[in-house]
């Protein structure tokens, strides 16, 4: 049996009749924003979202079987030992007893002491954080270059425009680590423009920092060349088969006239939106690429407390990222909400 | 089934019986020198340990692809059926249900990886069982829009009704409908799985040696790039070359959110 096309049903005998068509896209992101007063339901509902998050994140790292006392003590471990070590970690409490009180530190900013340097966890987040901020917010430099190129293949005519697409969902289908090879390869072995590593330490100066950045911010900005490129040429192009387009063509506009003082404002919230859910994906979309190269960043420091079960470490990062993550996400649903209402005016 | 899927699950199937046909060169076996260029012994040269690095991808696709296609399969089933739920359940439960799922939505994929890795170590179930909770919530968030649309029709009311039990509405009533939408996602989500896994081994979290997937193969040859070999990035080809072929599998047909992969 051939498939439904959109806005047909097929009834269980076979026989199609209309209905509505199915929504373009369906969730939360097309939802249109509540009328006004509605703001605090739909912060309240975020909210909601973030403390069930928050929770998975936390029943998570507690269901971990083998706890952090065990792996610790190894070959010293003896029952009065441990007990006296989960004690004084405050583990021997319930699991509810326990969220409830990490509830409470979250909240309050204090996140407790990290179990293997008996330094509060903030201090050693802290460096690793920024580093990988310095990382990520020297990828999204990238993005204008991205938009831009989206626009110059969009003005450039189909040949270029086809060949773009077929590039593009080549390099989408790449993994980033690929990229990163690829390019070391080139760039770093056989060119030797750029280092091979990316190992900065705070000794060095902020020029020298950025200057080792320089490749690992390329191979993240290539797939997000091809993945915004390619979202703003589509856009761009639905904004062509439009009647104030081609009202403008018959006025005699040139089509780069049109595209960059029509059609590049009317696409201006949609591009926003692609921004802020790109920011979120690279929460942890540098991770991978910091491994390729041995940057010491935030998914370094994940692995590692991992694998030593350092709970307050693991726990603080999950939190930091997922918090972040739902707070770009909201804005980016604000976004398309202000833009849909404005357009049903 | 199109001319384009037979084509995608010969080259599937190949890579499932290729380490039974061409041996499965026991992990101790060596061969040559580490990093030997290709040559007419070894096609695709040797490993960083001097093995034959075309049978070990081979043996190394054989476990990518069952991980990646049972995950698929499992987080479909499993997505399927908590869409299903989520709009027939109505109250308390209901609202329960789809708080959690927002829930395990606004987690990022890798954070999920991590945690449970952690907790019960990294085994073929357990990446399994993480890639299927990873990509079932997005199959979830895809497919729960139009199935509550289908469900509100009469002709499910009728089938209710007329006393049909849960698989009938969901097998002939809700599929059918759904179905276009069901298999562009269901490739979407084999591509991101097997790039998802990819990146799993990279990182040391994902298939452990002595067992191998292509991602594991390109983080134990990375040395040798920095020696001129083509080690390193012939197993990442195979990545790039199954994504294409699943994804040539559905080119044309557009997905209902017209969604890209998210790498997420």
């Amino acid at each position: 049996m051939h498939d439904a096309p959109a806005g047909h049903w097929v009834r269980p005998d076979g026989v199609e009749e209309d209905g509505p068509g199915l929504p373009r896209q369906p969730g939360s992101r097309s939802r249109r924003s509540p009328p006004l007063g509605g703001v605090g339901r739909a912060v309240a509902a975020r909210l909601v979202v973030l403390v069930g998050a928050w929770a998975l994140i936390f029943l998570g790292t507690e269901v971990i079987p083998g706890d952090f006392v065990t792996a610790a003590l190894g070959q010293d471990y003896t029952e009065d030992l441990a007990r006296r070590m989960r004690e004084d970690l405050g583990l021997d409490r319930s699991v509810l007893e326990r969220f409830a009180v990490w509830l409470f530190s979250v909240v309050t900013g204090d996140f407790g002491q990290s179990f293997t340097t008996r330094t509060d966890v903030w201090d050693v987040v802290a460096p690793r954080l920024r580093n990988t901020l310095l990382l990520a917010g020297m990828t999204l430099l990238w993005f204008p270059v991205a938009v831009a190129i989206g626009i110059a293949v969009f003005l450039a005519g189909r040949v270029v425009q086809r060949t773009f697409r077929v590039v593009t969902q080549g390099v989408m289908c790449t993994p980033e680590f690929m990229i990163a090879y690829v390019l070391i390869y080139l760039l770093a072995v056989e060119l030797r423009l750029f280092p091979v590593t990316a190992r900065v330490a705070p000794s060095q100066s902020m020029l020298d920092q950025v200057q080792v950045l320089i490749l690992p911010s390329l191979c993240l900005g290539i797939a997000m060349i091809a993945y915004a490129g390619r979202l703003v040429l589509s856009l761009l192009t639905i904004e062509e088969g439009k009647d104030y387009f081609e009202f403008a063509r018959l006025k005699g506009f040139s089509r780069s006239a049109i595209a960059v003082h029509y059609a590049l404002p009317a696409i201006g919230p949609s591009v926003l939106n692609l921004f802020l859910i790109y920011c979120a994906s690279l929460l942890t979309g540098v991770f991978v690429i910091e491994a390729v190269f041995g940057f010491p960043g935030l998914g370094d420091l994940t692995i590692s407390s991992v694998v030593w079960r350092d709970m307050p470490v693991v726990q603080f990062c999950a939190v930091l990222i997922t918090t972040t993550y739902v707070l770009l996400y909201s804005l980016a649903d604000l976004v398309s909400a202000r833009h849909a209402d404005r357009l049903s005016l | 089934m199109t001319r384009r899927m037979i084509v995608f699950c010969l080259f599937v199937l190949f890579f499932l019986v290729a380490p039974s046909v061409f041996g499965t060169g026991a992990p101790d076996r060596y061969d040559g020198l580490p990093f030997d260029p290709p040559s007419a012994t070894h096609l695709l040269g040797t490993d960083y340990l001097g093995r034959d690095l075309g049978r070990q991808i081979l043996n190394a696709g054989r476990t990518t692809l069952v991980i990646c296609i049972v995950a698929t399969a499992l987080a479909f089933a499993l997505g399927l059926g908590i869409t299903v739920l989520s709009v027939l359940v109505t109250g308390i439960g209901g609202a329960l249900l789809t708080r959690s799922m927002d829930a395990l939505i606004a987690i990022p994929g890798l954070i999920i990886a991590f945690v449970l890795v952690a907790a019960l170590g990294s085994s073929l179930p357990v990446l399994i069982l993480v890639i299927t909770l990873v990509e079932f919530c997005v199959i979830f968030r895809t497919l729960r829009g139009p199935t509550a649309q289908v469900m509100a029709q009469p002709f499910v009311a009728m089938s209710r009704i007329r006393g049909e039990g849960l698989i009938y509405i969901v097998g002939r009533d809700v599929w059918l409908n759904i179905r276009p939408y069901a298999v562009v996602e269901l490739v979407y989500r084999f591509i991101s799985s097997l790039l998802f896994l990819s990146a799993l081994s990279m990182l040391g979290i994902g298939v452990q040696p002595p067992a191998s997937d292509w991602g594991t193969l390109i983080k134990l040859n990375a040395a040798g790039l920095l020696l001129g070999s083509p080690a390193p990035l012939l197993p990442g080809v195979f990545i790039v070359a199954t994504s294409l072929l699943a994804l040539w599998t559905v080119a044309g047909r557009s997905s209902p959110t017209a969604r890209m992969i998210v790498k997420e």
